[in-house]
């Protein structure tokens, strides 16, 4: 995890432990002067054990949410570097033919003219790493897909990866470890024998001692499994057949040749990958000389995995701000209640002659004493709730990456925690001590007496709160504008709407007209489908900061609305449900309470509103993006699509079919075919370095038969189809996907290649054709392409790259290119799916890996939905937030309201009748907030699909709301919500009238 | 020669004892008591002599621990919670010293609860309450919550409240406790307006004797016992108005 909130950690990490440092200081000088104060407020802490634990668990729920987003990441952080580590195992670096990419990210099929050296560069590496103390293991290896058939059991794995190293070699790399615990080496291996990891045994079904048959360069062999192994570095997470090098160099017709020389730094498998720079260093010299290339594999994989790790803490601390938010309104309501039951005491301690800042001192010991507590607590909890959420998210990858090897495993950091804790202690130590400033500012007559403290006269505050308030507003407004910043442009208008309302009261309005019109404004102003607002602004950048203010202060404008017009609110139930008899006067107490104190009613309402808002958003937004996928988008044209090994290319599919057994050619109406290769790119005269990406070369008949959706075209095109048939005709032309393109908006978490483009916005319509530069390492040669189309969004990661034709790959870079991915259409008649497991049958041999669009939509979706579930999950635990403040507030109610329940118990309210009293009132809260947060949402988030119906790639979204989820989290939050308010709904049901009476 | 009619409320040898858990105190030693309807019985008795013990206990407020309590003829004591609070809520009015008024209600509101308490329709209770703050002269304060009503003011509502049920019988614990002189008399000749007028049964639990001599009857209480009964003459301006 390399940021937080978008500031590197270290940074980050210094900020906290400044601002704790202060804290610590200022506290602990304070304690050492006034023990007295801090003797009186652990006392206070430690007088009613019941409340103090519900004050802990008020406190920790923010802290919770930050930890469990935090340790989110570091899970995800941990499962791609321990995949990584399976895969690379001691490996650090690699000495290979410049260009030679084996797994290319989003390519179905393998790359393609890799080259092989000749296996005395590995002496030639050792002698330049002699003496240097950097590498404790140095072997000439194979490593390259292959097909695995198991005859008997009727299994096969198109896809496995066959690892060849020499076994005096292997010293400095990971053991082979048996399946009887003991170590195993290459050496041992028989003529005809071969190791299998346990993922391939898995897969084939086979134990020691079965046959297999190896297709590697698209012969068969035979072989027998001696053991099932573990080992680590096989350049696989997944399935691996491991042998001799000597043996791979046969298996391929190779003698003396190997693909790459392995390096293992010294150190384990993570310590190594520091002193890659300095083997690079030492290295490259003679890499130059040989024409190759060393690569920094371990270091760029725990690279990857950082910005993985960083993406996930990004997603789940943006969807959790507004539980944070809650979170610390839960705090200040915490503390506000505290104090207002304190009030007598503090008054009393006012009038003997403590002093205001005493007051302050006590009321922030006891805060810290709580903090301290609730801060380590939510901090565990946090990564407790994300080892929850770890079994959803791999239950979606296991969907989605079935066969990528990608297994989820929880881990959390310290570095995790320590942050989560510190800034769960700094948050709350913040509010503590506001509200014990506000706690101390008060009329000692009055509070004494438990009288409500006097108005005091607020002309002038007022008039600064408003001139200080639209001044801002005003500024950030205009920022916003002339920088194109939608997110400042909202927040400078709605500051200064809200800046009207002591504007208002000044000039005599009243305050529920004040208050109410200018949370309409604000409503409406931030409800404005944004193409309204754009309309007079000119487009703008919007991103999740957008949606988080936007958030933030709707919120704010629908409480206002709601606590100042309580009364409706409650002729309106009044009348609606007063006409039940038995319910009336229930229901008159029950919402009357809540109506009347406006603060902790607009607070709670506030949280809960807030959450409920975010999970309509989040959930309906989401939802609507994933069920804008469809085979159309995912295929281009094509129903099945399909990988082979790069050393058995498949040059010509169309003529292969009609030869393949167990595949009638009819079935398939069209086949188009793609090679790739890893080439490194700039655009040119973008002043930008060349950076590794994926080129492919579509056939004609790919180029023919696709419908790909493109979601901008150079100017000069009027359709797509112009596009793809300007590619077939004319070399040198190219389409590229869309996670190159720069964006005025960004509503993406993930991790852009590091080849971008610029110049324009995707967003902005026809562009003027783009010249990318594209080098192939290997030969050294270089062609340029002109980009004339971009990718829709809703293409699949499997066409990521810069695509140009075949023909113009093949005389830029003759030889390097065959295709290994072929795509085809199937006759109506036929099954997708079925037509896949036909192809893979017939062509084994090849190494093909095919499966069905359908397949893979109903994948991608299912996967997509578990997150989106797990993301809800996630924002739910935001609701306990809202359940805490009911609970709290409820509990402080029986206290306040005793004598009342006793009149209302004189004059013939029965117990059951005071329960549903207080259960009804936290019903109000729950439900009024899930209601308004519902209709809320479901507004933001039809803006939010109208506004990508205008983009490229998303004009046939529509909303998509998961009805049977909400209702379900809602109804859970709701029975909880009641659940927390039960205990002080007995609580007061149980009140003797004679003894709530007897004293004022 | 005329029937006797019972006595609307009856305490035979009424215990009742507080256990603190660290000490026990007798607050009723046998109290014997008996109010007819349409009397206004006032309670009188230093501190802790047991005055709003014995009202909790005859209004069913508070359970007694030996005795006999009977309302109407009904003994409390054989009554569930139920059946204890919906007497309350039919049969029987309370007014309290600190008015004990919800404040989050008008006055209006919080005199109509009695009424909704016991189910009557929302548009006739409305017509009832302000019917009864129109009784006590404050029907055009029935929008306004407590606070922003004066203490007298306060009271009245109490006694709207205390009457919009027609009850059988209106407790008072220190009506006038919290008032000025000015504002406690008033309040004392409302409720006697009120029993003479409309034969409505009061139990006033006070230490004001200028408030016990406008009752029909003194009970004075000492150390949890009934010690002494003074019979009053209807003040005659009161008695005159009545007619």
């Amino acid at each position: 995890m390399n940021e937080v909130f978008g500031i590197p950690v270290d940074t980050f990490l210094v900020i906290l432990g400044v601002g704790l440092g202060i804290a610590v200081l200022v506290l602990g000088t304070l304690a050492i002067r006034s023990r007295i104060l801090v003797k009186l407020a652990l006392r206070s802490a430690g007088r009613r054990p019941g409340r103090t634990a519900l004050i802990v668990v008020g406190l920790m729920l923010g802290t919770t949410i930050i930890a469990a987003a935090l340790t989110t990441g570091d899970t995800m952080n941990h499962t791609i570097r321990s995949t990584a580590l399976e895969a690379l195992g001691a490996t650090d670096e690699t000495i290979a033919p410049k260009g030679a990419v084996d797994d290319i990210p989003g390519a179905l099929g393998s790359a393609t003219g890799a080259g092989w050296l000749d296996e005395s560069v590995v002496a030639d590496v050792e002698e330049a790493l002699a003496g240097s103390g950097l590498a404790d293991g140095v072997t000439g290896a194979i490593v390259e897909q292959v097909a695995v058939l198991a005859p008997d059991q009727r299994q096969s794995e198109p896809s496995a990866v066959l690892f060849a190293a020499g076994p005096e070699r292997m010293n400095g790399f990971s053991p082979i470890v048996g399946s009887d615990g003991e170590e195993r080496s290459l050496a041992e291996l028989a003529p005809g024998e071969v190791f299998l990891n346990a993922k391939a045994a898995e897969t084939l079904r086979v134990e020691t001692g079965d046959p297999v048959v190896v297709y590697a360069a698209g012969e068969p062999s035979q072989a027998r499994v001696r053991d099932v192994v573990r080992y680590e570095g096989a350049g696989t997470a997944d399935a691996a057949v491991l042998v001799p090098l000597v043996t791979g160099q046969q298996l391929f017709r190779r003698p003396g040749a190997i693909r790459a020389v392995l390096v293992s730094n010294e150190g384990d498998a993570i310590a190594g990958a520091a002193l890659s720079e300095q083997v690079v260093d030492r290295l490259e010299p003679l890499a130059d000389t040989l024409g190759l290339e060393v690569k920094t594999l371990k270091a760029d994989a725990l690279e990857d995995a950082e910005a993985a790790g960083a993406a996930f803490v990004a997603f789940f601390t943006t969807f959790g701000t507004f539980s944070i938010v809650a979170g610390i309104l839960l705090i200040f309501l915490i503390f506000v209640m505290l104090a207002a039951e304190r009030r007598g005491e503090l008054g009393i301690a006012r009038a003997v002659g403590t002093r205001r800042g005493h007051l302050v001192q006590m009321f922030t010991f006891e805060g810290a004493a709580y903090d301290l507590v609730a801060a380590a607590a939510g901090a565990l909890l946090g990564a407790a709730v994300a080892f929850g959420m770890v079994f959803v998210m791999a239950s979606a990858f296991l969907t989605a990456d079935a066969d990528e090897g990608v297994r989820i495993q929880f881990a959390v950091s310290g570095r995790s925690l320590a942050i989560a804790f510190a800034m769960g202690l700094l948050l709350t130590l913040v509010v503590v001590a506001v509200s014990a400033w506000r706690v101390s500012r008060m009329t000692i007559s009055t509070a004494i007496r438990n009288l409500p403290e006097p108005m005091a006269p607020k002309r002038r505050r007022r008039l600064v709160l408003a001139l200080v308030g639209l001044a801002a507003g005003g500024g950030l407004a205009f920022l916003g504008i002339s920088g194109d910043t939608y997110t400042l442009f909202i927040l400078g208008v709605s500051i200064a709407i809200m800046s009207l309302v002591p504007l208002l009261r000044l000039a005599g309005v009243s305050e529920r007209l004040a208050f109410t019109g200018c949370g309409l404004v604000l409503i409406v102003f931030l409800l404005l489908p944004w193409r309204a607002t754009e309309a007079v602004t000119g487009d703008m950048a919007m991103d999740f900061s957008t949606w988080i203010v936007a958030g933030l202060l709707i919120v704010v404008g629908t409480v206002w609305v709601i606590v100042f017009n309580a009364d409706v609110l409650l002729g309106g139930a009044m009348r609606l449900l007063g006409r039940f008899r038995g319910l009336a006067p229930v229901l008159r107490m029950s919402i009357a309470y809540p109506l009347s104190a406006r603060f902790r009613t607009g607070t709670t309402l506030a949280m809960f509103t807030l959450v409920v808002f975010t999970i309509v958003t989040g959930s309906a937004a989401n939802g609507s993006f994933v069920h804008a996928i469809g085979v159309e988008d995912y295929g281009g044209g094509f129903q099945v699509r399909s990988g082979t090994v790069g050393e058995a290319t498949i040059d010509d599919m169309q003529a292969a079919l009609v030869t393949a057994q167990g595949v009638d050619a009819a079935d398939f109406t069209a086949v188009g075919s793609q090679s790739v290769l890893a080439v490194e790119a700039a655009q040119a005269g973008a002043g930008r370095p060349d950076e590794t990406y994926l080129v492919r070369g579509l056939d004609d008949r790919f180029l023919e038969h696709t419908t790909f959706g493109l979601g901008q075209r150079a100017a000069g095109y009027e359709n797509d189809r112009e596009v793809w048939d300007a590619l077939r005709r004319e070399p040198g032309l190219a389409v590229v996907d869309s996670l190159v393109v720069p964006r005025r908006d960004n509503w993406d978490f993930g991790v852009p290649p590091d080849f971008q483009l610029s110049g324009f916005y995707y967003e902005e319509g026809a562009f003027d054709p783009i010249p990318v530069g594209v080098l192939d390492k290997q030969t050294g040669k270089r062609v340029t392409l002109t980009v004339i189309g971009i990718l829709k969004d809703t293409a699949p990661f499997e066409m990521a790259g810069i695509s140009t034709s075949q023909e113009t790959l093949s005389a830029a870079f003759p030889g390097r290119a065959r295709p290994t991915i072929h795509y085809f259409d199937t006759a109506p008649s036929v099954d997708p799916g079925e037509a896949a497991a036909q192809l893979e049958s017939a062509f084994l041999e090849n190494g093909l890996d095919a499966e069905s669009i359908q397949q893979v939509v109903d994948d991608t979706i299912a996967a997509n939905m578990t997150i989106n579930r797990l993301m809800q999950g996630f924002l739910g635990l935001g609701l306990l937030v809202g359940v805490a403040a009911l609970g709290v507030i409820s509990a402080r109610a029986v206290v306040e309201r005793r004598q009342q329940i006793g009149v209302m118990r004189a004059i013939g309210y029965r117990t059951s009748m005071v329960r549903w009293a207080f259960l009804i009132e936290s019903s109000f809260v729950a439900l009024t907030a899930i209601v308004v947060g519902t209709i809320l949402g479901l507004i933001l988030s039809w803006n939010i699909v109208d506004d990508q119906r205008q983009q490229p790639s998303w004009e046939n979204i529509q909303l998509v709301v998961p009805w049977l989820n909400l209702f379900l989290i809602f109804l859970v939050v709701y029975a909880v919500a009641l659940a927390a308010t039960l205990a002080p709904a007995i609580r007061a049901s149980r009140i003797l009238p004679a003894q709530a009476l007897r004293y004022q | 020669m005329a029937a006797i009619a019972p006595p609307i409320v009856e305490a035979r040898a009424v215990h009742k004892t507080y256990d603190t858990g660290v000490v026990k105190v007798a607050a009723l030693r046998g109290v014997d008591l008996a109010l007819e309807a349409g009397e206004m019985v006032a309670i009188m008795g230093p501190s802790g002599c047991g005055k709003t013990t014995l009202l909790n206990c005859l209004s069913g407020l508070d359970a007694i621990d030996g005795g006999q309590v009977l309302v109407e003829g009904t003994p409390l004591e054989e009554m569930s919670d139920r059946e204890r609070t919906d007497t309350r809520a039919r049969r029987m009015g309370f007014v309290f010293q600190f008015y004990n008024l919800i404040p989050v209600l008008t006055s209006v509101e919080n005199v109509e609860l009695p009424l909704l308490v016991s189910r009557v329709d929302g548009d006739e209770a409305r017509e009832r309450a302000l019917a009864s703050l129109d009784l006590v002269g404050l029907a055009g304060r029935a929008h306004h919550v407590p606070d922003e009503l004066s203490g007298g003011e306060r009271q009245r509502v109490t006694i709207a409240r205390s009457l919009v049920n027609d009850p059988a019988i209106v407790w008072a614990d220190e009506p006038t406790g919290d008032l000025d002189s000015e504002n406690a008399e008033e309040i004392v000749a409302l409720m006697r307006r009120l029993n003479l007028e409309r034969g409505l049964t009061f139990l006033i639990v006070t230490h004001d004797i200028s408030v016990g001599r406008k009752t029909d009857r003194i009970i004075r209480m000492l150390d949890g016992q009934v010690v002494e009964e003074q019979r009053l003459e209807v003040p005659h301006v009161l008695a005159g108005h009545a007619a």
